[in-house]
């Protein structure tokens, strides 16, 4: 069935990036930003949210205090880094005491002496946590302007407070699960979804699926956010693809959204199954792993319509080179692909419009259609252009989105 | 077990002597394992070398790429086809006993060379001229070696 567009929200990666979230407004649908972000530069970050004037989401990063601490310092001088300790004083003793004893968060510091979660505890942390997300940009831009002129200060949804877990099993789970729930009672006026971050392996077994939907079937929950650290839809085999379709096609048995933090084009073809939209910067960040990534620029890497993936430059230049017909017309590509290299800043927008295209495709055209242009590329370009490009996921992709 | 490393001093013995070489060239976000330059003639006559002048262009005859590779030729070959952009002829270069797992229609389809190794290297298949050598990443490749050159003094 044909059907709405998918919710892309961009993620704001690197302040070079504003200009294009300004110029191509209207090829997304929101932005998304890590609280570690917003403290690195929040008064800039604010002022932007606030002028851009789209619906932005704050992930709160709480997950990052499970990781060793020495990812979250500076290699200068090996002080806790600015963002991290600006987060600490909002979200509270929990990681103020961490940071003292140069820890990870632990379970432990959620129980309580009987062995059990501590209600107290989890309350103290999401009501923090929440807090920080509901005010952050408003007591930002703060002062008179809030009352002189209209201010997109408040956040479209709220995010949970979560950390990662590797099974039902790990004490994280129940820990994030019970941090979610009891984050409902903060939310007020707001829409609230639970972070489901769990390790991809999990998808391989139905039965933990349906254990975790059911866990998520909670009133309180407006939605869900679903991050599988390090899930790359390109490379995944058919039983991963499949067991993250079966997760949201059940939670979609909710009637709530559904938004994947990090993804590409499967995710956009998992709105078949159910999904409402899902999240990428630009050019980078369409999968993540668990680990803090250091500074630099990304290296450029083209976006290939048709093959719905990115390549580097000099493969897609031998790629065009192979085939003219697979050479992007986009109003991005127009012009610098006739000047040879495009500049990155092309690259950039050329991927916004590629997305926008192809969201549009998604939303306008019945499932059968896409798998069948998925599976006709698949068999038509493959006897061609392999080995110079891999596409065995245009394959798996259509078969997961047929069968699911 | 066959290591990597096992390969370059064969090829080096085959190549050098009607070539300058270089390993680990870089091309864009990839480093080609070794690429083998024939100058010409005005090459060691020009003074361009002393001066640290390197915008020459068209200074080699000939400039071939190798990607090598112990056994994974679909890999090397998905490697050597990026060659194409800054080389006139490109080789997979493999260890001689996974010669027999490769599919050589492929290689001639895309017109890419084979070169086995053991003690020695061989070319066993020739590389065809490469239809879509493009002057800018070719343009880097020569600035590259004219730079090592000078370095190497």
């Amino acid at each position: 069935m044909a059907g709405n567009i998918p919710q892309f929200y961009l993620r704001l990666g690197i302040p070079a990036d504003k200009p294009f979230f300004e110029e191509n407004k209207d090829l997304y649908y929101g932005v998304l930003v890590n609280a570690r972000i917003l403290e690195s530069f929040p008064k800039s970050t604010a002022a932007f949210l606030n002028d851009l004037s789209k619906p932005f989401i704050i992930d709160p990063d709480t997950y990052a205090f499970k990781l060793d601490p020495s990812m979250l310092k500076r290699e200068r001088d090996f002080q806790i880094k600015r963002s991290y300790s600006e987060l600490e004083k909002f979200y509270n003793s929990i990681i103020t005491q961490c940071f003292k004893e140069d820890r990870p968060i632990y379970p432990a510091d959620f129980l309580g002496s009987n062995g059990n979660t501590d209600v107290k505890k989890l309350d103290e942390f999401s009501s923090k946590v929440i807090a920080y997300e509901k005010t952050r940009i408003d007591s930002l831009i703060g002062g008179l302007l809030r009352f002189m002129v209209e201010t997109n200060a408040h956040p479209y949804v709220l995010m949970a407070p979560y950390f990662d877990s590797s099974s039902i099993v790990d004490p994280w789970y129940k820990i994030s699960l019970e941090l979610a729930k009891v984050s409902t009672k903060f939310k007020e006026k707001y829409q609230l979804y639970p972070v489901i971050c769990i390790e991809k392996s999990f998808l391989a077994n139905e039965a933990n699926i349906a254990h975790l939907v059911k866990d998520y079937d909670f009133s309180g929950f407006d939605g869900y956010f679903i991050w599988l650290p390090d899930f790359n839809e390109d490379s995944e085999n058919l039983v991963l693809l499949s067991g993250y379709a079966k997760l949201v096609k059940n939670l979609s048995k909710y009637g709530k959204p559904i938004i994947g933090m990090y993804g590409k084009f499967f995710s956009a073809l998992l709105s078949y199954n159910g999904m409402t939209g899902f999240s990428s910067g630009i050019n980078y960040w369409d999968k993540r792993s668990l680990e803090i990534a250091g500074g630099g620029p990304p290296y450029p890497r083209y976006y290939v319509p048709f093959l719905h993936t990115f390549l580097p430059w000099e493969n897609v230049a031998r790629l065009f080179s192979e085939d003219p017909s697979l050479v992007c017309r986009c109003p991005a590509c127009k012009q610098a692909l006739s000047g040879g290299q495009p500049s990155m800043n092309d690259i950039k927008t050329h991927f916004l419009y590629a997305r926008f295209q192809e969201l549009g495709d998604v939303a306008s055209k019945k499932k059968n259609t896409i798998v069948r242009e998925l599976l006709a590329d698949y068999s038509k370009k493959k006897p061609l252009l392999e080995p110079l490009i891999q596409l065995d996921h245009l394959e798996r992709w259509g078969k997961v989105i047929a069968t699911i | 077990m066959v290591f990597e490393s096992t390969l370059y001093p064969p090829l080096t013995r085959h190549f050098q002597k009607d070539y300058l070489m270089a390993w680990e060239v870089p091309l864009a976000s990839k480093k080609i394992d070794v690429v083998c330059a024939r100058p010409k003639d005005s090459y060691f006559a020009s003074n361009h070398l002393a001066s640290g002048e390197t915008n020459i262009p068209n200074t080699f005859q000939e400039i071939i790429a190798i990607e090598v590779k112990v056994e994974k030729w679909k890999k090397a070959l998905r490697q050597a086809l990026i060659y194409q952009l800054c080389a006139h002829k490109v080789y997979v270069a493999l260890w001689y006993s996974y010669l027999k797992n490769i599919d050589f229609d492929c290689f001639a389809r895309f017109g890419v060379g084979v070169i086995a190794v053991d003690g020695n290297a061989r070319i066993v298949k020739e590389s065809k001229q490469s239809p879509y050598v493009n002057p800018e990443y070719m343009s880097s490749i020569e600035k590259y070696l004219i730079e090592q050159k000078v370095r190497r003094g």
